[in-house]
């Protein structure tokens, strides 16, 4: 179990990025190498040309400006999750990332890796898309801002141009009172998610006023929905309103049926999950029970 | 930028237990294959090979990784640190003493690993912030002692400092 020869660049700039996959057959870019090194030792990999970002000034930088959370493609994921762990408005992202891999990958593994790689079970595709965040891509004909929902395809692939990079993600900050809950179920701590859910929801004067909710590991990319319309006032999310808005996200799920778990049970733990999802994260957002 | 042919040997210069190495590499090696068969740092254990199982954790930059997942050539002029780099630190004594103690290892093999990840928790543990062992145990995979006995040595360390015993 090694990788295959490649030939390896240090690149030092975005555009030593993108001049090298312009005019390399098959050259793959190395983040934190958490999922790429591993599919490489067991060969399902084999780039001709591995290109490091690690020596790219700029990329590993969380800032907020303008109520947008810019997030650099090497920020590694235990870094995102330790700063936003007290972010209420964001109380499904530090969760979420909680939930990738072990803390021995977290500190490895890079936030930017983990969503151009789109693994459609993957905790980082799913919260970009509950918090309608967006990724920001550089390439030969400048830079494009793409809208998560538009920027995952398939399973394992994206918007992103092949002599494009990823440099950095968006994550519009929600209104104070706001929460989020994020649930995943895995046969083992720290496995792929079989299904994950994440609901996050947002009140003014004890009344819904929106909400996202999502799902990974149920269909070929993360899916998410917004709160629907006629529970926008609300005063509570009773079974009634759960019930609705499971039902808008449903259509959207294509569950595999695999040895891990059947359609069936993946869409019943959509339902399980996405119900407790909302109950928690409506008590986070400051709900309250009458 | 820096190009180099896959076959071409590379300079790294990496701090290993506190001692410098510059050594000539593919760009293919990775860093556990680095440690064993390049410097003979053979404590770190290389087990499934692709990030599951644990046992080839070494400390990078402080940080707990995967050394598998690692290509030597990317950590260049980085600090690690290995089960070697604890043996000789007083500071572990009691580390040791207390996996020894409460049988937190049987066959060893998963060991160095997961007492690397232990020292590191233990050092970033505070009242305020308390460790959550489920998370950092889940990183790794022991078959004799269903972490029992592993707990039982961490929830000894933390009774020791005088910690919370949350293990």
């Amino acid at each position: 179990m090694k990788p295959a020869p490649f030939d390896f660049i240090r690149a030092e700039s975005v555009d030593d990025v993108i001049a090298i996959l312009s005019h390399t057959e098959d050259a793959k870019i190395l983040a934190g190498g958490q999922s790429l090194v591993a599919m490489m030792n067991m060969r399902l990999a084999r780039p001709s040309t591995l290109v490091t970002l690690r020596g790219v000034p700029g990329l590993d930088a969380i800032e907020e400006k303008d109520g947008v959370v810019t997030v650099g493609a090497m920020v590694v994921q235990e870094r995102l999750r330790s700063m936003m762990g007290h972010r209420q408005e964001f109380g499904a992202l530090a969760e979420g990332i909680g939930y990738i891999g072990h803390p021995q990958t977290r500190s490895m593994g890079t936030v930017g890796g983990s969503i151009a790689h789109a693994d459609p079970s993957a905790e980082l595709p799913l919260l970009l898309q509950v918090y309608r965040g967006s990724v920001k891509t550089a390439g030969p004909s400048g830079v494009r801002q793409i809208a998560a929902e538009d920027f995952f395809q398939f399973p394992f692939s994206t918007a992103l141009e092949p002599e494009e990079i990823m440099v950095a993600t968006h994550w519009p900050v929600p209104i104070m009172s706001s929460g989020g809950s994020f649930r995943e179920f895995s046969r083992r701590r720290g496995d792929f998610a079989i299904v994950a859910v994440a609901c996050h929801i947002s009140i003014e004067h004890q009344r819904l006023v929106d909400g996202r909710l999502g799902a990974a590991g149920v269909a070929g990319t993360a899916v998410a929905v917004d709160l629907p319309a006629d529970l926008r006032g609300q005063p509570l999310i009773t079974d009634e309103a759960a019930t609705h808005w499971l039902e808008t996200l449903m259509p959207h799920l294509d569950p595999p049926d695999d040895l891990e778990a059947s359609s069936v049970l993946r869409r019943t733990l959509v339902e399980t999950l996405g119900r407790e999802a909302m109950a928690e994260a409506w008590v986070r957002a400051g709900g309250g029970t009458t | 930028m820096i190009r180099y042919e896959k076959d071409q040997r590379v300079p790294v210069t990496l701090t290993v237990n506190g001692r410098e190495y510059r050594q000539w590499i593919e760009p293919r090696l990775l860093l556990s294959d680095f440690l064993r068969d390049e410097l003979g740092l053979t404590g770190t254990h290389v087990g499934c090979e692709h990030g599951v199982c644990g046992a080839c954790t070494i400390l990078l930059n402080g940080s707990p990784a995967r050394s598998c997942l690692k290509l030597a050539i990317d950590v260049d002029d980085g600090q690690i640190t290995t089960i070697e780099g604890l043996a000789r630190d007083e500071e572990f004594d009691a580390l040791r003493q207390a996996f020894s103690e409460n049988h937190a290892l049987q066959c060893g093999f998963c060991t160095p690993g997961i007492m690397l990840s232990v020292a590191v928790a233990l050092k970033h543990t505070s009242e305020s912030d308390p460790v959550d062992w489920d998370d950092v145990l889940s990183g790794h995979l022991c078959r004799c002692t269903g972490y029992v006995g592993i707990r039982r040595a961490i929830k000894a360390l933390q009774a020791k400092e005088g910690g919370e015993a949350k293990a």
